[in-house]
């Protein structure tokens, strides 16, 4: 009696399904990736002071304290104060606290803004100068880096990549309340619309990151609803994670990039205040 | 499970350890087309590319290799071939020349040479050997461990055909920079990847293997990481009061090296990489790849999915994409790479699910079809099916509060091989299966009067809400029913001379350890064994049925080996430390053969 067994499939699929609970990337997109690279901050002599106006998306405020000012970022983006060193402070709060003391100057900020539009996705990177006795803004060096997607989410949940040699960033939509695993394995939070985290396959064991958050459909992230008196439409939350990882090893021609997205509605228990 | 075509007709071939029977399923119209009767319980089958059928049967120690018969699927015997005690896995080398079969409670990997079934060579291995896979090239065997954190690297190309272990334990990620600067300290090199704080978790659960063909070179194991705690302290429950106890995890190894990928390996990830409102998979126990969708599937026993993760991923239980619930007891499952369905062997409730791979992604994914195996009514009985669900429920608020099933601490009613930290203080987990008969009291305290009382005692030290009557019954019914391991018992004159020795007055084993009563007094006794977090100084005299394949020995685990224990336990009780090499062989021989 002729018995066989059953012969392998060829060929790759790529699948970019997009349903609710499975937004799936592509194989291994990271030879696909567009290349690209964050410039790296780097610290100027301050001038003294300068007059320019402010610009849109940033607010200046004063809080309570008198000896210090918040600087907002109000279309999400995320803001990092640059130290006398140059060293980039974390760049996932919107907002930046500012010291009056013991001196006011002009402090040098990056400003990192995920950009979606017809044309595609990309990164908008500023360094700016901020002058809080004048409440002053000046650009002084801007960049761009374009993006691909990698995955996403009809509810808006989505990641983006470059590749940076032997590393590639992952930009990830976290709009709403996130939290994420650092390099060190530890617990990191985020409240700008986006996280980006570098994955390095020349590390060896590989490298991962896991996203973790809860967002809110409804409203735009970061944006100041117009005040209407249309009812609200119906709510709907969120719970969304990614990982995503590098990995190499000596059978593979290039480092293995690996997401997974997962996407689901996120129905609250009773009593629940909010939180993760 | 196994799929095949016969003449041309998709088949999947069932082995059924409830009835010790194959059957052949119809892919086409789902429908069961033949049972063949096997001569003992299959822990394993596969089908050559010759097209004859390899069954590995566990309690009878051999491999029988069927022909197909007819177009129904039906077989017979054409050959037998004896193997080491407790066959559990095979593997079919890439050149087709090879089958290689791992033994369990014998812990051999063994060769042998087609057509002629010759037994090529085989080699010792660690506790509890199960998956084994081989290279591409074929030159090496990776074998996965139910127990004690190890992987098996067999030389297969080369004689003394060496054996490599690789570790599997936990390790905490470190930031990229933190290990360049503490690898560039002298002497800290074993350490780099494990940060002082964070307790090493133990791999167990090394049931299933798989290799992966995209990316190519991976061998991906399923497992758990399990923290038991510090025996050294005393706790409110069985194991650490603040971490989980056990949490998924999937090896990766480097085929080519050998060595394991470190992302893999962390259990902080793990802990968090489970989907919101799933259980965990804690009791991993069939794999299989599909290279068209770089996807590793896994069965999980106790939580009865089957899911998927991305076999690309550094650390692919972080990349679960999706999970199928199928029926109860998932113990095999084959991809049909062409057809684009999995196949789900589930034995608790003896149904073949059916998966689509492709095609619109329902939420949950569900099952195409489900697809019934007769049952030989004689076996079924109703206690100990109800007592097997219960023992592997993971998840299960009656039988414990952090979701660990029996099977947990007791993969195939055997042990862990860990010693957990308890509220008594330290105490390693006994074997069950094939051991519990006439050896009552049960625990290490003695406390458990009968095997349903202990089990009570265990869901409160678990923080269960118990199982009430019927399910202690059930469990009782299905724990004593446990298919014991087949110990070789050869006529051995260093054997018979270990009898004489364990016998012996000068020894002093037999006064406590009788013979006729499963090797144990059911008493308690003081053998200055106690730690520094016991509560109590006496303990229950263990059976030593199956002593040879338990390590580590004592409440607390403190022996590693049979040989460490006779040496150095020496006065605790009876005496050993005198003998001479050859008698201390003998002993150790006739302890092999309990």
């Amino acid at each position: 009696m002729p018995v066989t067994l059953f012969g392998l499939a060829a060929g790759v699929a790529a699948l970019t399904a997009l349903g609710v609970g499975d937004a799936r990337a592509s194989s291994d997109p990271f030879a696909a990736l567009p290349s690209g690279a964050v410039p790296i901050v780097a610290a100027a002599a301050p001038p003294a002071s300068i007059e320019h106006g402010w610009g849109d998306g940033l607010e200046l405020r004063v809080p309570y304290r008198r000896d210090r000012r918040l600087l907002q970022a109000t279309d999400g983006r995320c803001l990092g104060l640059v130290s006398a060193a140059g060293a980039e402070a974390a760049s996932r709060p919107t907002q930046a606290t500012i010291w009056l003391a013991p001196k006011p100057g002009v402090i040098q900020l990056r400003s990192e803004r995920l950009v979606r539009d017809a044309s595609g996705a990309r990164l908008e990177l500023s360094d700016l100068w901020i002058d809080p006795e004048t409440a002053s803004v000046r650009e002084f060096f801007s960049a761009t880096v374009p993006l691909a997607m990698l995955a996403g989410h009809a509810s808006g949940f989505a990641a983006y990549g470059f590749r940076d040699g032997n590393a590639v960033e992952i930009v990830v939509t976290t709009h709403g309340a996130f939290q994420f695993t650092s390099a060190t394995g530890e617990l990191d939070s985020n409240d700008c619309d986006h996280a980006r985290v570098r994955l390095d396959a020349s590390v060896v064991g590989g490298d991962d990151v896991v996203v973790v958050g809860r967002y809110d459909e409804r409203e735009a992230p970061h944006t100041l609803a117009p005040s209407t008196t249309e009812p609200d439409p119906p709510l709907r939350m969120w719970t969304a994670q990614m990982s995503a990882s590098a990995s190499r090893t000596k059978s593979d021609p290039a480092a293995v990039l690996s997401l997974t997205m997962r996407v689901s509605e996120f129905v609250p228990a009773r009593g629940w205040r909010g939180g993760m | 499970m196994a799929l095949a075509e016969i003449d041309g007709r998709p088949i999947a071939f069932v082995a059924d350890d409830d009835d010790d029977d194959l059957h052949a399923v119809a892919l086409d119209t789902r429908e069961e087309l033949s049972t063949t009767k096997l001569g003992g319980a299959p822990s394993q089958i596969m089908v050559a590319k010759t097209g004859r059928v390899l069954v590995a049967l566990r309690d009878r120690a051999r491999i029988d290799v069927l022909e197909v018969t007819s177009r129904d699927g039906a077989a017979r015997v054409v050959r037998s071939v004896p193997t080491s005690a407790d066959p559990v896995a095979m593997a079919i080398s890439p050149d087709d020349a090879t089958l290689l079969v791992t033994s369990g409670f014998t812990h051999t990997l063994a060769a042998y040479r087609f057509p002629n079934m010759g037994l090529a060579f085989d080699v010792s291995l660690a506790r509890e050997p199960r998956g084994v896979v081989v290279s591409d090239d074929g030159h090496t065997a990776f074998v996965s461990h139910v127990v004690g954190s190890k992987m098996s690297v067999v030389d297969l190309a080369r004689p003394p055909h060496d054996v490599r272990v690789v570790k599997l334990d936990s390790v905490k990620k470190l930031d990229p920079r933190a290990q360049e600067a503490t690898a560039a300290t002298p002497g800290d090199e074993e350490e780099g990847d494990v940060a002082p704080a964070e307790r090493p978790r133990t791999a167990c659960q090394g049931f299933a293997l798989a290799k992966s063909d995209n990316p190519p070179g991976r061998i991906l194991a399923p497992q758990v990481l399990v923290d038991s705690g510090d025996p050294q302290q005393q706790t409110s429950g069985y194991g650490d009061d603040g971490a989980a106890t056990e949490v998924g995890s999937i090896a990766v190894i480097d085929a080519s090296d050998g060595i394991a990928l470190n992302a893999s390996l962390r259990a902080s990830s793990a802990a968090s990489s489970v989907p919101s409102g799933a259980m965990d998979c804690v009791l991993p126990r069939a794999a299989a790849t599909d290279a068209a969708t770089r996807s590793l599937y896994v069965t999980c026993l106790g939580v009865d999915a089957l899911v998927e993760y991305d076999a690309g991923a550094a650390d692919p239980h972080a990349a679960e994409r999706r999970r199928w619930s199928v029926g109860a007891g998932p113990t095999g499952v084959a991809v049909d790479a062409i057809r684009r369905r999995a196949y789900v062997w589930s034995q608790f409730d003896r149904v073949l699910d059916v998966l689509a791979l492709d095609g619109a992604r329902a939420e949950p994914p569900a099952s195409l079809a489900r697809v019934a195996v007769s049952r030989r009514a004689v076996t079924a009985l109703a206690d100990v099916a109800l007592g097997r669900r219960l023992f592997h429920a993971a998840g299960d608020a009656r039988i414990s509060a952090d979701g660990r099933a029996c099977a947990s601490c007791h993969p195939d009613g055997r042990d862990d091989a860990l010693t957990w930290a308890t509220p008594g203080g330290p105490r390693q987990s006994p074997m069950l299966a094939g051991r519990l008969a006439t050896t009552a009291p049960y625990g290490w305290d003695g406390a458990g009067s009968d095997v349903k009382n202990h089990l009570t005692h265990t869901f409160e030290r678990l923080r269960g809400e118990g199982v009430g009557q019927a399910g202690v019954d059930a469990l009782a019914a299905y724990i004593v029913s446990m298919r014991a391991p087949d110990v070789p018992r050869a006529a051995d004159p260093s054997v018979t001379r270990g009898a004489e020795l364990f016998a012996s007055a000068e020894a002093g084993c037999a006064s406590c350890h009788t013979p006729s009563n499963g090797f144990a007094d059911g008493k308690k006794h003081e053998v200055g064994s106690a730690a520094q977090a016991d509560t109590v100084k006496s303990f229950d005299t263990p059976s030593l049925r199956f002593v040879g394949g338990t390590a580590p020995y004592f409440h607390d685990g403190r022996y590693a080996t049979l040989r460490e224990l006779l040496v150095s336990s020496d006065g605790k009780m009876g005496h050993t430390r005198h003998l001479e090499q050859a008698d201390l062989d003998a002993l150790e021989a006739y302890l092999r053969t309990l």
